[in-house]
């Protein structure tokens, strides 16, 4: 089982392999194999006091990933562990970047750029997933967007701007190339204030330079960010608020009555809800909610006022707003939803299965009364004797369709084909066979060769020798 | 007369044949598709999550058929199987057969001699039918 090693001062990590016993000449394997289970460690020759480092006992030993990030994560401290409230800096990377480099350009100028730099590191992979890609000690692409928040997110929120990021990396490569090089050099917050004082000047009456409006264009990018932090605040009190009253709901009536889903019960809390004295604060913090995350029906027609907020990025937030709703349990809106059908489905299906069996049923029956006794007798060993070569014409057909599509190694489209016209030759090749089998063989035949040739069955045995 | 003995022994067999070739489909049925669905991770082989795609949506009787096809290729067409695009996951027939009891893949061999022996009348039948369409047709 691998060991947890925390560095002390003087500590080199070829000294202590060598202390666990390891050869001279395997250092080399042995270094591979910690660079692949210490990701958060950018050299192994520049380990600090404090470093976690995860040795195992062999070589051939199997980490799992778990034990590997958990053993990273671990020297990140408390400080860097509390919840995110700022605006989501938003990183690019540069030409000759690496995750290192990026890791100290987080922490530039805050009171934690004197941790250690695995730290750091660790911070920064643990807040980008898609890092975790570059481990090898490659350069990073250039303008890469990665989250540069100088904390470590929560898991919710690192996979949250997983794919978020992808949505500001797109923005960021409509912006022209001066633009979009300052923000890879500057960084988010110096590029706001950038434009902010742009905008003041602008505002003042001083004229400013051609390529310092251009500049100033990086400021939409940041009231994008700037936005999305709004937004999450704005539903964030929302759902305060909401959680408030439910809390009190359940106060007032117990936890079973307040998530009934019975009518009388849900009266009964929704006259609770609307008499509560928050429910008109939280009428006005839902109105006050940002525009973008609600789109009337006229509103969709014409493009939104705001023209910072693409159309996508809206769309990527209302989304965000209803996934807020996904916790509810579907049997809510399902019942809503059987209502308004009225039992219109359940009286399409009665049709079908009329129209299918029981009309045909009662047909064949009635048919199957006024024949003669001799028809009737004939028809349930041809027909009978039909149906069932069918059905298994059609199972020995599909069984071969299959084996036919498997050597030629057909996809699913050209497989389903050979499947089907195999069955449907099967079954009705068999079902013809069955039929002659039943009617004419055993049926017509038995009775040939009782009237013609055998007075009684016991004419047939004698005929036998039986 | 002699004739009429045979051909009408040769219809009785075929009848026989029928029914027991169902009764055997219906038997596999009862255990074939809940092993291959739920109890074994087979659907995850390429055979059914490329090629065969479709299967878990048939009704049992048919998603059955393509079960046990797939089951006497393991059985009996592993010589002509083993390097087909489907199976290209499966380097051993027993990672499939294992899942089986002796007596489950008994009856999968017993509907292959029934399918195969039913196919054989089934031949005889259309012979008899078109060379002698006044007597058999």
């Amino acid at each position: 089982m691998a060991q947890k090693v925390i560095i002390k001062n003087g500590d080199r990590i070829e000294r202590i392999l060598l202390e666990r016993g390891v050869q001279r000449h395997e250092l080399h394997r042995w270094y591979a194999k910690l660079r692949q289970v210490n990701p958060h460690i950018g050299n192994l020759d520049r380990i600090r006091a404090g470093d976690p480092v995860l040795i195992p006992d062999q070589l051939n030993e199997v980490i799992t990933e778990h034990v590997i990030w958990e053993n990273a994560f671990s020297a990140i401290p408390q400080a860097l562990r509390l919840p995110w409230n700022g605006n989501m800096n938003i990183m690019l990377s540069g030409g000759s970047d690496t995750i290192d480099s990026m890791a100290l350009r987080v922490f530039d100028g805050t009171v934690h750029s004197t941790l250690s730099p695995n730290t750091l590191r660790a911070v920064f992979l643990a807040n980008n997933l898609s890092a975790r890609a570059y481990l090898n000690g490659d350069r990073l692409p250039p303008f890469k967007p990665f989250v540069g928040v100088p904390v470590m997110l929560k898991p919710y929120d690192v996979h949250y701007w997983k794919n978020e990021i992808t949505v500001f990396g797109d923005t960021l490569n409509q912006l022209d190339p001066t633009t979009r090089e300052l923000f890879q050099e500057a960084g988010p917050q110096n590029a706001l204030s950038l434009a902010e004082i742009i905008a003041l000047l602008s505002d003042d009456g001083f004229a400013v330079g051609a390529d310092d409006i251009l500049r100033g264009a990086s400021y939409g990018l940041a009231g994008v960010s700037g936005y999305a932090a709004s937004s999450n605040m704005a539903l964030s009190s929302v759902r305060q608020t909401a959680q408030r009253i439910f809390t009190d709901a359940v106060n007032r009536f117990g936890p079973q009555v307040a998530t009934s889903k019975k009518a009388a019960h849900l009266r009964q809390v929704d006259q609770f809800i609307r008499s509560h004295q928050a429910f008109p604060g939280l009428m006005r913090q839902v109105q006050e909610l940002p525009n973008h995350l609600f789109s009337s029906i006229p509103k969709k027609i014409v493009p939104p006022v705001n023209s910072t907020v693409p159309h996508h990025v809206a769309r990527h937030f209302r989304k965000e707003y209803f996934q807020a709703f996904q916790n509810q349990s579907a049997s809510r809106y399902m019942n809503t939803i059987a209502h308004q059908l009225k039992g219109r489905v359940s009286t399409w299906s009665k049709a079908g299965r009329f129209g299918t069996w029981y009309v045909p049923a009662v047909l064949g029956l009635y048919n199957v009364a006024t024949a003669s006794p001799e028809m009737r007798m004939r028809t349930l060993f041809e027909e009978g004797f039909g149906v069932l070569g069918g059905a298994v014409g059609t199972h020995l057909g599909m069984t071969a369709g299959l084996g036919i599509a498997f050597v030629l190694g057909l996809g699913p489209f050209g497989l389903f084909i050979a499947v089907f016209v195999c069955a449907t030759a099967g079954g009705i090749l068999l079902y013809e066979s069955g039929k002659w089998f039943g009617g004419s063989v055993l049926h017509d035949g038995g009775l040939q060769l009782m009237d013609r040739y055998y007075n009684s069955l016991d004419n047939f045995f004698e005929s036998c020798g039986l | 007369m002699m004739v009429d003995l045979i051909i009408f022994s040769f219809g009785l067999s075929g009848c026989f044949w029928i029914i027991y070739v169902f009764y055997t489909a219906i038997r596999i049925q009862w255990f074939i598709v809940k092993r291959y669905e739920i109890e074994t991770d087979l659907m995850d082989t390429i055979a059914f999550k490329e090629h065969a795609t479709f299967t878990r949506s048939l009704p049992p009787f048919f998603s059955s058929a393509m079960y046990t096809a797939h089951l006497l290729m393991c059985l009996w067409g592993w010589p002509i199987f083993y390097n087909k695009k489907p199976f290209r996951d499966i380097d051993n027939p027993a990672k499939v057969l294992s899942h089986f009891s002796k007596d489950e893949l008994r009856r999968v061999r017993m509907y292959g001699i029934g399918g195969a022996i039913l196919i054989l009348h089934m031949i005889v039948a259309y012979i008899l039918k078109y060379t002698r369409p006044v007597l058999y047709g």
